[in-house]
């Protein structure tokens, strides 16, 4: 079993972005790096808190994503989803398909 | 004092939620008992019952509630708050049987309708929410903002081809606003049917200035549509049929890389590198 280890920033950040904008479903992105078998959450990149199920702005997103994260030698290890209704805590079908599309970009990849 | 009321009557105007500078303007108004006075007291009462419930003020809020039923006794639209503030405590089960009440008593009321539908969508059932949410378009299809929130709940279940529908029927009503086009070009992207999506994104183009999403749409759907034609074998579901000649876009893709480069040259600097990797790629 990974160890998973999350940093203050890459917490902040995804709780605060949910904060921000209470009544609609936000997602967005950990970037990650493997160390020793254990896994870092390094940082996170709030995506958005419109259209969720919508996709190519989210494909444009993942791509940018990767090349930032390549340049910090990091790589896109979760993705966090929380949605308007606060006792959903079921991951919904197209948060499953963007998930399953993050795959392609990397292996190892988490989602919350 | 006049200003505050000004500025209360112009956020009734906006329809804005804006709950705590409401409170903050009003608070003043109603200690020193400025507001019975005037013309729009009720309003104002209402108003700030709304935004005491939503910022949890409930003692407030049920002193405006009996302000307005004893100068309104028999209203509906009094009523409707009270289920308001059943739903702001926790009563879900008593609102939901104060607005079917209304219902039965006028079946066309809007106030009842919104807020049982909006009322089914906070406790999760979705499905209902959307059975009631249809059933009063049937009536008020005029409503694109009905249809809006209609096609937000499809979405939410995944029902892209139902959703776009609605985004149809908004369109139709409000076919100058290029959000709408927006929202719509990404469910076609989303459903593969790119031949429209690269219309409707163009169309975003031609209504708004330098519209970051819509050139990105644009350069995307170009990208695919000739990666797609260059492919041998046909994936069925991406509809490209009635996609422009090559030709055409590659000058599209190349005015969106463009235009790109022209929002970027604003941005900061790591945004900027990353953006134009991007667009290299």
């Amino acid at each position: 079993m990974t160890e998973h280890i999350v940093s203050s920033q890459a917490y902040a950040k995804a709780v605060l972005h949910c904060a921000k904008y209470p009544w609609a479903t936000v997602h967005g992105l950990f970037l990650t790096e493997h160390q020793d078998g254990k896994t870092r959450y390094v940082d996170a990149i709030p995506l958005a808190h419109t259209w969720p199920q919508l996709t190519p702005m989210f494909d444009v997103a993942v791509q940018q994503a990767s090349i930032y994260a390549q340049s910090k030698q990091l790589s896109i290890g979760g993705y966090y989803v929380a949605y308007e209704d606060p006792t959903d805590v079921q991951l919904s079908a197209s948060s499953a398909l963007l998930a399953t599309a993050l795959l392609a970009a990397g292996d190892r990849v988490v989602a919350f | 004092m006049s200003s505050s009321l000004h500025l209360l009557a112009d956020i009734r105007q906006s329809s804005e939620r804006r709950p705590f500078s409401v409170l903050q303007l009003a608070e003043p108004l109603l200690n020193t008992n400025s507001v019975s006075a005037t013309d729009d007291a009720y309003l104002v009462y209402e108003q700030v019952f709304i935004s005491a419930i939503d910022e949890r003020q409930i003692e407030l809020a049920k002193a405006l509630l009996l302000l307005l039923r004893k100068r309104f006794p028999a209203s509906l639209r009094v009523k409707r708050l009270y289920g308001m503030i059943n739903e702001a405590v926790g009563h879900p089960d008593e609102a939901q049987s104060i607005y079917t009440e209304m219902l039965a008593t006028d079946p066309t009321n809007v106030l009842a309708s919104k807020r049982l539908i909006a009322l089914l969508k906070a406790a999760g059932h979705t499905e209902e929410a959307v059975a009631q949410l249809v059933a009063y378009l049937d009536t008020h299809s005029n409503d694109f903002e009905a249809w809006l929130e209609l096609a937000h709940l499809y979405m939410r279940n995944h029902r892209l081809a139902q959703a776009s529908f609605c985004l149809e029927e908004v369109i139709l009503q409000q076919p100058a606003n290029h959000y709408f086009h927006l929202c719509y070009a990404e469910l076609c992207y989303s459903m593969g049917r790119l031949d429209l999506a690269l219309k409707e994104y163009l169309r975003v183009v031609e209504l708004s200035t330098d519209n970051l999403r819509a050139f990105y749409g644009v350069k995307l759907v170009a990208d695919r549509i000739r990666e797609l034609r260059a492919r041998s074998k046909k994936d069925p579901t991406l509809c490209i049929d009635d996609a422009p000649q090559p030709a055409t876009l590659d000058r599209l893709a190349q005015l969106a890389t463009e235009r790109l480069v022209a929002i970027y040259s604003r941005a900061n600097q790591v945004t900027k590198t990353t953006a134009e990797l991007w667009l290299s790629s």
